[in-house]
């Protein structure tokens, strides 16, 4: 599988985990080595450029984060 | 006293537990403010998180006594994470280009970041309780939901072997002239009787490989597939799945997409937009006011897509849309 990685603001590189598209939004999973540094962004078309901002609100974070467990719980289940 | 608004409606039961163990809270969402008294705890937040604490089973005793501290180190975690990706009011709109690069090796730890979100969504879907509901009556977090099932069934790894699974089974979507949509749907049971897991993916497979007619065949084996569920449990999966179906392509449509399995303009595209516009007049009525405002949000969304590929036909069909009398004179469709 491709795999890709983005600089945020803060100046570290993040994996994009996963895509998650919710109504008309997308959402890009973000992580790397330090598994504090996991966060999620919205993907906007800023300046005619493709650009990354935070979420409006905890329930958006909630929401997303549901999706991506749905998505991926069956990996939990191998680990166990 | 509860909280400073009414942001979050409640559940009966955490009202109860508010009414009847205000004390309680009060004592437990010091507990957890003790805990970091340097992140940002929003007051109604806190008594969420302290409530679900008690409708888990805890009783302040315990959680004072340290009993329930991993639960609550989960939450200060999910709430550090939640600080990283939501915007505080009081903070500027910060725009990052994406610009990925792409990597050319997985990192050994890759499988690690994805149990760290699972980790996340775990904690979520226990701790906010009272926005359960919100998220399961959503149409959105439900066509997501199918989306996010139907790209991870395209990308997994035993994709190909439950593909030959489904594909060795005895429906054959063989050139014919035509198809016997009460066969398909027995086959597609027989196979997804036992394993409801396959059941989209039989969905899918079918749909792409028809011939033609891919609308109203599929309709036939929607309509097989009810008259095959009746004498099935109530409570088979099986029964939600085939509701959900109601929806099916535009799931389809929008993860070939979004994964790039259908090329904007291609043929393909083309064929799957119309079927799924064509699959939205004859069912339309049928849907609830919610989710006929989720399809014609959905339409106006797929219009601007095609305004530059100038496709007339994508007008005439929203159009029918709207016009419930010709949904009303359809009714339920049948395959050949």
């Amino acid at each position: 599988m491709d795999l890709y990685k983005i600089v945020l603001e803060d100046e570290k590189e993040y994996y994009i985990i996963d895509t998650i598209i919710y109504g008309e939004n997308k959402y890009v999973v973000l992580g790397n080595q330090n598994e504090d540094d996991f966060n999620i962004r919205k993907v906007v078309l800023h300046n005619d450029e493709e650009c990354l901002i935070k979420l409006d609100s905890k329930d958006e974070y909630n929401k997303v984060v549901a999706i991506y467990y749905e998505k991926h719980k069956g990996e939990l289940n191998e680990e166990k | 006293m509860v909280g400073d608004n009414n942001k979050y409606p409640l559940t009966d039961n955490s009202l109860w537990i508010l009414l009847n163990d205000r004390d309680n809270i009060q004592e437990v969402v010091k507990y957890i403010k003790r805990k970091r008294p340097d992140l940002f705890l929003d007051s109604n937040d806190l008594i969420e998180y302290a409530s679900s604490l008690l409708e888990r089973g805890y009783d302040k005793v315990q959680i004072l006594n340290g009993l329930a501290d991993d639960d609550i180190a989960s939450i200060i975690k999910l709430e550090e994470h939640i600080q990283r990706s939501v915007r505080r009011n009081d903070e500027a709109e910060k725009y990052v280009p994406l610009r990925p690069r792409k990597e050319k090796n997985l990192p050994v730890f890759f499988k690690k970041l994805i149990l760290t979100g699972l980790a996340c969504a775990t904690i979520v879907t226990s701790f906010a309780s009272i926005h359960k509901k919100m998220i399961r009556d959503d149409i959105d977090y439900k066509t997501s939901i199918y989306i996010g099932m139907l790209a991870s069934e395209l990308g997994s790894e035993d994709y190909e072997h439950k593909r030959n699974l489904v594909s060795q089974n005895t429906y054959n979507i063989d050139n014919t002239v035509s198809y016997n949509t009460a066969n398909i749907a027995k086959d597609i049971m027989s196979v997804c009787e036992n394993d409801d897991s396959l059941f989209d993916l039989c969905l899918f497979d079918v749909y792409f490989n028809l011939n033609y007619d891919r609308l109203a065949n599929m309709d036939g084996i929607f309509y097989g597939l009810k008259v095959e569920m009746k004498s099935l449990d109530e409570n088979n999966p099986l029964h939600t799945k085939l509701n959900d179906y109601k929806s099916f392509l535009e799931y389809a449509f929008n993860t070939a997409v979004s994964n790039g399995y259908l090329e904007v303009g291609s043929k393909d595209y083309k064929e799957i937009l119309n079927a799924v516009n064509n699959y939205h007049q004859y069912h339309f009525n049928e849907l609830s006011d919610s989710d006929q405002k989720a399809i014609r949000e959905l339409l106006d969304h797929i219009k601007e897509i095609k305004t530059n590929m100038g496709n007339t036909k994508l007008d005439e069909l929203s159009k029918l849309v709207t016009d419930r009398e010709i949904n009303s004179k359809k009714g339920e469709g049948r395959g050949a």
